[in-house]
């Protein structure tokens, strides 16, 4: 049959559900990788061309069978479809796929995504309800964005203290690096909705600092840090805001990227909702 | 036929990418090095970094045969699933690959 045919199934739900199941042509698979001994990690480019990842459990060190498996099921398999891991009816087509274990898909169009490598996002910030990252070069100009939700995530009510996960260490968005990001001359941020939290700082800043910091650290508390963006004012749907013209940002482009309470005037809590579009704009040393 | 190219460090530290997705190969200057750097995502794609490199350590003076012998198993070869370098097992590609010297995170 020819490859170009079949598809790759994956079903991280349990019970009697297919939610979340996806189906992905042989040629959007773009490679596996080992997390560990007993996780394979299975990575697709779906329809908007994001990357989604299907974390598998597998056998203990019994990596390369699977993937020889793999690829042989590829190029030789008779069906269609591929079932890399089903939950639902805890099946695979691959001996060495723990079936009961489900396997987590993420990213991609229906979810928010953990980007790896260069600009991931902090182990303090990743539990947002949706935090993307995405760098396009326009013209020369690379661009950039994070959208982010912040619902979830807690502020402490001090002012310069940092947005995340309660006390959790490295509570950035993303680390930008110049290789990547370029030299950074302009930031801007938008609101898409109204922040919102009882006891929670409306007025957020976009800060940066050399070092990775915690939640509840002031942004300037150690390190070299940037105020980028302070509003003065709580944000609301449809703010925007932008760098002041000729402000440095040259520590921008290797700096961790955070959000931090603009106000002490909250006692701290947790948002409940808020979205926001940030972007840097730099350009790649040439 | 879809082929795959496999690179394993450990067990738990492997790698498998669509051979299509090899997009060059390189031989340092001592020729004692081979790099494979794969495209796995378009430079375009969203959230997603570009580049993955594995580099092989080779007999000195060897270098061109070993790409010449990846070059040939993706073109003409029978296997799908084609291992280029494996620590854990010694299987080599190449009889000329003594190890693989580095093999970084798809990132």
């Amino acid at each position: 049959m020819d490859t170009s045919k079949k598809y790759i199934y994956i079903n991280p739900g349990d019970s009697s559900i297919e939610d979340g199941a996806r189906s992905f042509p042989v040629s959007a698979f773009r490679g596996a990788y080992t997390a560990d001994a007993t996780s394979m990690i299975f990575l697709f480019e779906d329809a908007a061309g994001d990357i989604v990842s299907a974390d598998v459990t597998i056998t203990s060190a019994k990596g390369k069978e699977l993937l020889n498996e793999f690829a042989e099921a590829i190029n030789f398999a008779k069906d269609s479809r591929i079932v890399l891991a089903d939950n639902q009816n805890d099946t695979s087509a691959f001996s060495d796929v723990t079936v009961t274990t489900a396997a987590v898909v993420s990213g991609g169009t229906t979810g928010s995504k953990t980007r790896r490598g260069s600009n991931a996002v902090g182990t303090g910030f990743d539990s947002a309800e949706y935090i993307k990252t995405q760098v396009e070069t326009v013209a020369g100009e690379v661009i950039t964005t994070v959208k982010v939700d912040i619902t979830g995530l807690v502020c402490s009510g001090t002012v310069k203290d940092i947005i995340g996960e309660n006390d959790a260490a490295g509570a950035y968005l993303l680390k930008l690096e110049p290789a990547v990001n370029g030299v950074v001359y302009r930031a801007d941020i938008a609101c898409i909705e109204t922040p919102a939290g009882s006891n929670c700082a409306l007025d957020i800043d976009l800060v940066s600092n050399s070092s990775a910091l915690a939640e509840d650290a002031e942004y300037d508390g150690s390190g070299t840090a940037t105020l980028a963006i302070a509003p003065a004012a709580n944000w609301a749907v449809g703010d925007h805001k932008a760098t002041a013209a000729l402000a440095d940002l040259a520590a921008l482009a290797s700096d961790y990227i955070y959000l931090a309470d603009g106000t002490g005037a909250a006692s701290g809590g947790t948002y409940t909702a808020g979205k926001f579009v940030i972007k840097f704009y730099g350009c790649i040393a040439f | 036929m879809e082929k795959f190219l496999f690179y394993e460090n450990s067990a738990d530290d492997m790698v498998c990418i669509p051979a299509h997705r090899l997009v060059e190969m390189v031989i340092d200057d001592d020729s004692d090095l081979v790099s494979l750097h794969h495209r796995v995502y378009d430079n375009q794609t969203h959230g997603s970094d570009m580049q993955y490199a594995a580099t092989l350590t080779v007999t000195a003076g060897k270098a061109k045969q070993v790409v010449e012998t990846i070059s040939n198993n993706i073109s003409t070869g029978k296997d799908a699933f084609i291992v280029v370098a494996d620590d854990v097992n010694q299987q080599y590609i190449d009889s000329n690959i003594t190890a693989l010297a580095s093999l970084a995170d798809i990132s």
